[in-house]
Order: structure tokens, then C-alpha cells, then sequence
């Protein structure tokens, strides 16, 4: 495994909690539409990903799932944030943010790189 | 990396993977259902808008896959995929891995079995409660060091003890008697224990019915009560609850009956409270001690075994010191100065047990000295096979395995065998745990507690381990070194031999040897040590002689002049017995240990009591030296016409002890002090190992039977002309008809006696011995494995050495001297190996050094020819070659 799905990891992990941060309680396909709305278009995700990295924020204590209802009025799980992921999502925000704003500065054009 | 929490929550998906596994099947269809409804939505055909869905959604199989493997422990998943591979590669050799099955599980099993016997014997603690505070307290006589480190103790210390030794909560005697109880048809002979009421509550018992002894039991005169064991009360009164309150008469006095001891109860035996304690195996009947006003004053009868509770707190040093102190007392009042005397205090664990601990720790060491040659002989052959895994190894590490994967899976693989070794290694325990239990002819205190506990299991279970780490791990790191490229290049998929690996193969091999030299010697020093046992010179015969052991219940013969009337009476009547040449009789049988131990004070001889000689005294009949085949030395034996006289015979020991260089013939000496009649010295006899095989010949000393004392019970010893099994029922008959109310006892014959005595010995000899061969066969396995497998790498260069006209004997030396380079280094390791164990053993040797050269030299020969043996085979096979076939090869 490269450093590059990690990473890639790290942000749709964040992405999730971000969403049902602002949404509350919603199922894979919804997280799945919503992800995707809000990066306009620009995120190719594959959906299958998703659930991967949902049962290993669910094994980290950041989200916990409960099944319910689809609109479909099917058996569906439902995912929200624990109090935990909120945390965690403040801190990965910091984090993320300070990360975003040193690339930037690297990959900025006047930059002499190295 | 991981934290506890995220390990937590795998833990849980690991153990609910399979309903994970359904529940991701449903949430991916609803997943797809509800975005193929979206996309119907938004005006797709129901098929079409299916497959938009699916495409969305990427690769279904992936996405379960990846699931499936975060849900759990990525080793264990690996582990898992070992455990197949081992159990794959286990089934496709069969051969291989029952061999290895088989021995580990022998290995494994001899090993637990051992085990459970050191574990029953030394380490379990004793069964009764806090026995770390229990203790027997033994009299010290200094002037007698030398032959009784220590004694049995005397009534009047005893009773001092009670009072005025604080460190003692309680403090409690047993006096063993045998009496007769008569009333309930025939007479019967009964294992008696005279014991304080302290007793039971000190070994932490109480009757299962009735009560138990209370301290007014035991006042003088108020002892005619009883408390029976269950075995007795089960087989005399079947069970019967109305059996408390029952009057029973034992040596003519009635004893009621007032209570039944459970049956788990485990009385000490005799030998396990110290030397001269005699007291039979199982006691049937508890009486208390209840001395009387003769006994309490009886100073010089050293008779109890006393066990001693120490009080919380006190330690065996303070007991020691306040039991010396009242010691230092009685020799001044009571013996007015004349004797010195001391007390010893012993842990009883350390007293039932100690005796055997040498004895169990060589049966232990051997056993895992063998269970390590035959793992070192597993990782030979492990290492011999992985050069036919050298290219599947290649290969898998060509392809990005890495070294430590593939030592593990190989380590695993080889765990797995080892593990059903394990598993056949337990029940191999089992049997020979019954087996050992059912009988073993083996002085071992505690033998009928044997059983597997969970200690047992737990070194069943870590032996199996290291031995499976054992054979696999060196083997595991020689493959993971190999060099691929070389692997992938040789011949018919089987890697060369390299150096290193040689090399292993050797150090490996010179193990075994070493190891089993050091058994081969240990078991020649305990078989010589045998023989010379067996063929000592004993000093008295024992072939076509009948036993039988009697005595006449002191209801019908009340005194002395009773008794010996009774035994003229029986000596006569199986003297007409057909077939026999000649009846003795005597008080106490050959072998069995020091008994009737008596001060001898010389005529005129004033010295302290303890500065005496000791010496054992028999009561006998004339015909007794005739029958065991005794030399006479100087003087006569007594006859009839002795009779109304006090004569004695001595053994030379005895003459030398007393009258070194002048003639004890018609000189006068009193058996005990010089309040008892002076006996006539009228002849002295050869020296014999009567008492124990083991020992030297001691002081003995014999007087007629229908003398001074008349001993309350004796053994007949019939010399007969046929086979003296024979006439076993006839002698039965033969008492029966001179007192139907003797009970007869331990017919058998002399020859049986002995055999008895030797069984320990021969039982620890043949055990040791088993090892030491199953050692030699797996370390001649071993050295074989070194030539023959040089010979079949190098066969076509052996074949163009002979090609070449070398002459095969230079072939056959050159094969043998690669065999025997480990051999020398494992023998001369091993054999300082066996010195060392030699001193550790001196023990339990007879009559050998521990560095007997003859044993040595014998060790080296069977060794050094079976080496020689085991190399020459596979060297004559190298002269066999034939040039062409072997160059044609490839």
C-alpha cells in the first residue's frame, strides 16, 4: 500500500465525518450522494470504497451505525457521528487545514523548489 | 499504530464476521436498489438504470474483500492460511509426519508421565491442611550419629514435649502395633495405630461417623475405645452404621467402637516418618495412645513417631531449640548425666519424600535428555528434507515472500505436527500413568495420589511447544538463508548441500551423541551397579525355601512360656510335613530393615548407655542358620540342651565390635541394659546382609526363641526338596491344625523376599536403561544421516574417484572419517557430561564409582561401534557405485 491511498484514505475518512457532521444520520448511498454532490462533480468516487472506510471508523469509535429503514422501505444502515468522531473531526479539520495551506505555499508557482 | 479501541472493535467484527459477511451482502443491494431508483428517477429504463447503479458503485467483489479484511486481524487471517498450508503439506507426506507424530508423541508422553510422578512426589504440596507447619520431631542421640542420625522417640520425652515446647500448637505420637482380634470367628491379625486425639485434627480429619478420640480417650486406663478405617469398617462390618457402639476385642481386651474415618484419609506410612518406625501399609484400627504408668516411665524404648503442628508463626529453628532444651534436661535428671541427648525436627514433606527426590530426578533429567536427541534427531531430518523444498522456497522468495514469513509458515507448519504429537503424547501418559499407578514395583511415597492435573497438562502443553520450536527452528533458518539463484539452478528441484548446512547437520548429530553417551553411562553405572547388587555376597541362601508368617494371639497364649510351647508344638508338627528337610524359625524376616534393635552392655561393662554398641537382635531356633545356609566361625549353635540356659550367637561383626582379636566364645553379655539377664556368647557366625542388601553387614545377634524373650510373632522358613510353592497349601493346613486361631501371613517364597528388595533398583535400572537405548537408536540414526547423505550428494564424484582407479578402501575412510568427526566431538563432550552426572548420582550406586572405568570403557565401546557401524554402511555403498549410471545422472 502507498502513501498515496493513504492519503486519499485520510480524506474521504474526513469527508465522511464532515457530512454526517452537518447532515446528522444518513445511509452508505446517501453519504455517497452527498459526498459526491458537494465535490461538485470533481470526485470520481467509486461508492464501493465507502463502506471499507466505514467499518474502520466504526471499529475507531468515530461513527456507529444502527439498521433502519430505507425510503425504499428496505432494511438499511444507518451511520452518525459519536461524540468521539466529533472530536476527532475538529482536530483532523485543524490538521487538515495546516496540511492544505503548506501545499499550498510548496506547490505555489513563484515556489523554487529544491 | 493501532490503538487499543480499534483493536477492541476488531476483535468484536473477527468474532461476528460471519454475520458481517451477510449484513454487507444486504446494505450493498439496498445501496444499489436505491441508487438505481435515483437513476430511474431521473428517467432511465429499469435495466439500464441497474447497471448506472452498479457502475457507480466500482467492483462489488473488491469492495467485499477489503471489507472482509480490515473486519479482523490481517495475522491472523495469515495464521489461518499457515495452518491450511501445514495441514496441506502434512497429508502429502505422510511418511514424514507420522514418524514425526509418533516420536513426539512417545516423546511427549514418557516425558508427562514422568512428570506427574515428580509433580505427585515433590512439588504437589502434602494433602492435609498447612502442611508447611507440619513437622516430625525425631530424638538425637550424639553417641549414635554415626549409625542413627536419628530415632523414634521415647514416651517420657514425648510427654515433656507437650508441655513445654510453645512452638508447637499441637504435637501428636504414633505408636504402630499389630494386635490380634479375636471374638468375630477366625482370629485376625490387625494393623493397630496407637495415636494422641490430636492427630486426626492435625492432619485435618474427622470421623465420617461416630466421633472422633478426645483428650479423655486418651488418659491411662481409658484407652478400650476405637476408631476404625473405612476400608476395615467396609469390609468387617459391610458398611453398617450400627457398627458404632459395637464391642470388638483386640489382644484380649474389649474396645467398643466409637467412630469411622472417611475414606480419602491418607496416613502416613512408615517409612515415611523416619528409619525404625515400623507400621504396615494400611492401618486398619485407631486406638489412642493411652500410656500406661510403665510406659510413661520407660526411658530407654524409642519407639514413637511424633508429628508436630508448629504454631503460626514459630519458625522449626525456635521448635529446636526449646525441644533441645528439655532434652538437655531429661539427660541431666533423668539419665543423671549419662547420655547426651538432642532432638531433630524435620519437615514432614521433606521426611515422606526425600528419600526418593534423587531417584525421581534422574528418571527426569534421562527422560528429557532423550526427548532432546530425538528432537535434535527430527531437526536432522527436517534439515535433510528441506534440500527438497529448496526450490519451492526459491521461488516463493523470488516472487517478494519475505525471509521471516517463510520462517514462520515453516515454524507453523512444524508446530502443527508437534501438536498432534502433543495430543497422542497425553494419552500415551495416561496408560503409562496406569500402568505406574497399577503396580509399579517403585519405592515411591504418595504413589496413589498420582493423578494429571492441570500443572500436568500445562508441561504436557509447553513440552510439545519447545519441541516443536525445537526441531523446526534451526532447519527453518537454514532454508530461509539459502541463496535462491542456487536453489533455482540445481538439479531435480534439490538444492546442494551447502558448508553452513553441513556443518549444522554435524553440530547437530555431535549433540546426540553427547546426550546419549551421558545416558549410555548412567544406565551402565545403575545396571553394573545391579549386578553387583544381585550377586553381592549376602551371606545367607534363599533358594527352595517356603515362608510363613504367624502369631498366636495373645488370648491363647498369654505369657512367654505360652508362646514358646505353641511355637515347639507348630515347629514339630510341620516338621513331619512331607518333603521338607528342615524347619527355622525366626522373629523377624531377612530384608526387611533394621528391627529389635538392642544396646549390648557387656558383662561387668559400666560405660553410659548411649557410648553402647547396637546391635540387632533375632530370636531363633537352631535349624534357622541351617536352613539360610549360615557359616559357623568359632563356637557352636544352641540346641535343646541349652534350654533353661541364656546363650546367644554372634556374627563376627558383632565378636570384632566387642572383642576385637580375643575369643568371645563363653564370655557374657546382656541384650539391653544390665537390669536383664546375662546371656553365654556359645558361637559366633559369618557375617550376613541380613537386614538390607544395601549395606554392609552389621552387629547382629541371635538367641533361641524359647528364651529370655519369646517373640509375640515369627516366621517359619521351610527348607523343601520340591518346588516350595508346593507345599504352600499343605503348610497352611499344618498351623490351622496346631491353632485354627493364628492367622498365617505372607506365604511366599524366600526367593520373592529378595526379589521384592531388588525390584526399586531393577525398576529404576530397566527405566533408565529403556531411555538410554531409545537415546543410542535415534543418535545411530543421526550418525548414519551424515555419511549416507554425503554419499548420495557426491555420488558422481565418488563414482570418477573410482573411475579413476582410487582404491575403494581409501573411498570407504574418506566417507567414514566425515561420519565419525561428530562422533568424537559428541564423546568427549558427553563424556564430561556423565562425570558430572556421575557425582550427582552417587547415591543410588552400589559398589561403583561413578567413574568406573569399566562402565566408561564400555560405554565407548558400544558407542564407538555402533558410530563405526553406522558410517560403514553407507561407505561400503559408496565403493558400489557404478562410474557410468552415476555420470549418466542428469
Amino acid at each position: 500500500m502507498g502513501d498515496k491511498t493513504d492519503v486519499l484514505h485520510g480524506a474521504l475518512d474526513l469527508m465522511v465525518l464532515r457530512t454526517l457532521n452537518a447532515l446528522g444520520t444518513l445511509h452508505g448511498y446517501g453519504l455517497a450522494r452527498r459526498i459526491e454532490q458537494a465535490s461538485e462533480g470533481m470526485l470520481a468516487l467509486n461508492q464501493g470504497t465507502l463502506y471499507p472506510a466505514l467499518l474502520r471508523l466504526e471499529q475507531r469509535g468515530l461513527i456507529s451505525s444502527k439498521w433502519g429503514l430505507s425510503e425504499n422501505n428496505r432494511r438499511a444502515r444507518f451511520y452518525s457521528l459519536t461524540r468521539r468522531g466529533t472530536q476527532h473531526l475538529a482536530a483532523e479539520t485543524a490538521r487538515w487545514e495546516q496540511l492544505s495551506a503548506i501545499l499550498a505555499r510548496f506547490l505555489a508557482p513563484s515556489l523554487d523548489l529544491p | 499504530m493501532t490503538s487499543l479501541r480499534e483493536w477492541l472493535g476488531r476483535l468484536w467484527t473477527l468474532f461476528s464476521r460471519r454475520r458481517l459477511a451477510g449484513q454487507i451482502e444486504e446494505e450493498i443491494a439496498e445501496h444499489i436498489a436505491l441508487a438505481a431508483a435515483d437513476f430511474e428517477r431521473s428517467g432511465l429504463g429499469a435495466a439500464e438504470a441497474r447497471r448506472a447503479a452498479l457502475r457507480a458503485f466500482g467492483n462489488v467483489a473488491q469492495t467485499k474483500e477489503r471489507y472482509r479484511d480490515i473486519s479482523g486481524f490481517p495475522w491472523a487471517d495469515a495464521l489461518a492460511q499457515d495452518l491450511r498450508y501445514g495441514v496441506r503439506m502434512a497429508r502429502r507426506q505422510p511418511g514424514f509426519s507420522a514418524i514425526v507424530v509418533i516420536s513426539i508423541g512417545l516423546g511427549v508422553g514418557a516425558n508427562t508421565a514422568i512428570f506427574s510422578l515428580v509433580n505427585t512426589v515433590l512439588l504437589r504440596p502434602l494433602a492435609y491442611p498447612e502442611p508447611e507447619r507440619l513437622v516430625v520431631v525425631r530424638v538425637v542421640l550424639p553417641a549414635m550419629v554415626a549409625e542413627y542420625p536419628s530415632l523414634p522417640v521415647n514416651v517420657p520425652a514425648y510427654l515433656r514435649w507437650q508441655i513445654e515446647v510453645p512452638a508447637f500448637a499441637q504435637l501428636a505420637a504414633i505408636a504402630p502395633e499389630e494386635q490380634t482380634l479375636t471374638g468375630m470367628g477366625d482370629a485376625q491379625r490387625l494393623a493397630v495405630a496407637r495415636v494422641s486425639p490430636s492427630l486426626f485434627p492435625m492432619l485435618g480429619v474427622t470421623t465420617q461417623l461416630g466421633r472422633p478420640f478426645v483428650a479423655s480417650d486418651d488418659r491411662s486406663g481409658h484407652g478400650a475405645v476405637v476408631v476404625l478405617s473405612d476400608d476395615y469398617w467396609r469390609s468387617r462390618f459391610g458398611g453398617e452404621r450400627s457398627a458404632i457402639g459395637r464391642t470388638i476385642v483386640l489382644d484380649g481386651q474389649p474396645c467398643e467402637i466409637i467412630g469411622v474415618l472417611p475414606a480419602g484419609f491418607r496416613f502416613p506410612r512408615s517409612a515415611q516418618l523416619g528409619a525404625l518406625i515400623t507400621l504396615p501399609d494400611r492401618i486398619d484400627v485407631f486406638r489412642p495412645t493411652a500410656f500406661t504408668a510403665n510406659e510413661q516411665t520407660s526411658f530407654g524404648d524409642f519407639g514413637l513417631a511424633v508429628i508436630g503442628r508448629l504454631r503460626r508463626g514459630a519458625t522449626r529453628e525456635q521448635a529446636l531449640e526449646q525441644l533441645n532444651r528439655v532434652q538437655a534436661d531429661l539427660a541431666r535428671t533423668v539419665a543423671q548425666g549419662r547420655v547426651e541427648l538432642a532432638a531433630a525436627v524435620i519437615p514432614l514433606q521433606e521426611q515422606m519424600v526425600g528419600g526418593a527426590r534423587r531417584g525421581l530426578q534422574l528418571l527426569w533429567l534421562s527422560v528429557g535428555a532423550v526427548l532432546l536427541v530425538l528432537c535434535v534427531n527430527l531437526a536432522n531430518l527436517l534439515l535433510a528434507r528441506i534440500g527438497e523444498r529448496g526450490r519451492e522456497t526459491a521461488v516463493r522468495l523470488a516472487l517478494g515472500a519475505s525471509r521471516a514469513r517463510l520462517l514462520r509458515q515453516f515454524v507453523i507448519e512444524h508446530l502443527l505436527l508437534a501438536a498432534a504429537g502433543g495430543i497422542l503424547g497425553l494419552a500415551v501418559a495416561t496408560v503409562l500413568l496406569q500402568a505406574l499407578a497399577a503396580g509399579a514395583p517403585i519405592e515411591v511415597p504418595r504413589l496413589d495420589e498420582l493423578r494429571v492435573d492441570g500443572r500436568v497438562l500445562g508441561f504436557g502443553l509447553l513440552v510439545t511447544g519447545l519441541c516443536g520450536l525445537l526441531f523446526s527452528i534451526v532447519p527453518a533458518w537454514r532454508l530461509s538463508r539459502q541463496p535462491p539463484q542456487e536453489a533455482l539452478r540445481a538439479s531435480q528441484g534439490v538444492s546442494p548441500d551447502s558448508p553452513a548446512q553441513m556443518r549444522t547437520r554435524t553440530t547437530l548429530v555431535a549433540l546426540e551423541v553427547a546426550l546419549s553417551t551421558v545416558l549410555l553411562v548412567v544406565a551402565g553405572l545403575l545396571v553394573t551397579s545391579f549386578v553387583r547388587l544381585v550377586g553381592v555376597d549376602r551371606g545367607f541362601s534363599v533358594e527352595r525355601i517356603l515362608i510363613a508368617e504367624v502369631q498366636p494371639s495373645p488370648a491363647r497364649v498369654p505369657d512367654k512360656a505360652a508362646r514358646a510351647a505353641y511355637y515347639d508344638r507348630l515347629l514339630m508338627r510341620v516338621r513331619t510335613l512331607p518333603g521338607v528337610d528342615r524347619v527355622g524359625l525366626v522373629s523377624h524376616l531377612p530384608l526387611q530393615g533394621e528391627a529389635q534393635v538392642n544396646t549390648i552392655t557387656v558383662e561387668h561393662d559400666t560405660r553410659p548407655i548411649a557410648e553402647l554398641p547396637t546391635a540387632n537382635f533375632r530370636f531363633v531356633n537352631a535349624a534357622y542358620f541351617e536352613v539360610v545356609g549360615m557359616t559357623l566361625r568359632q563356637g557352636r549353635l544352641f540346641d535343646e540342651s541349652d534350654r533353661g540356659r541364656h546363650v546367644v550367637v554372634i556374627n563376627e561383626r558383632t565378636a570384632a565390635a566387642l572383642w576385637r582379636g580375643q575369643t568371645p566364645l563363653g564370655r557374657r553379655l546382656h541384650i539391653g541394659d544390665a537390669e536383664t539377664p546375662l546371656h553365654e556368647v556359645v558361637g559366633v557366625v559369618a557375617d550376613t546382609r541380613e537386614v538390607d542388601l544395601t549395606r554392609p553387614p552389621i552387629l547382629m545377634g541371635y538367641a533361641p526363641y524359647w528364651g529370655n524373650r519369646v517373640p509375640d510373632r515369627a516366621a517359619l522358613l521351610l527348607a523343601t526338596g520340591i518346588e516350595p510353592t508346593a507345599m504352600a497349601p499343605l503348610l497352611r493346613h499344618a498351623i490351622a491344625e496346631v491353632d485354627p486361631t493364628v492367622p498365617v501371613e505372607n506365604v511366599k517364597t524366600l526367593m520373592q523376599v529378595v526379589d521384592k528388595a531388588l525390584a526399586p533398583s531393577r525398576f529404576q535400572m530397566m527405566l533408565v536403561a529403556v531411555f538410554a537405548a531409545a537415546a543410542l537408536l535415534l543418535a545411530s540414526l543421526g550418525i548414519y544421516g551424515v555419511p549416507a547423505y554425503m554419499v548420495a550428494r557426491r555420488r558422481q564424484e565418488l563414482g570418477i574417484r573410482l573411475a579413476l582407479g582410487a582404491p575403494p578402501r581409501a573411498l570407504v575412510w574418506m566417507v567414514v572419517r566425515q561420519g565419525l568427526v561428530p562422533v568424537f566431538a559428541g564423546l568427549a563432550l558427553g563424556f564430561s557430561g556423565a562425570l558430572a552426572a556421575g557425582r550427582l548420582m552417587a547415591t543410588l550406586l552400589f559398589d561403583v564409582s561413578p567413574s568406573d572405568p569399566a562402565t566408561l570403557g564400555l560405554v565407548l565401546a558400544v558407542l564407538g561401534s555402533v558410530a563405526m557401524a553406522a558410517c560403514y554402511i553407507p561407505a561400503r555403498r559408496a565403493t558400489r557405485i557404478d562410474p557410468v549410471t552415476s555420470l549418466r545422472l542428469d
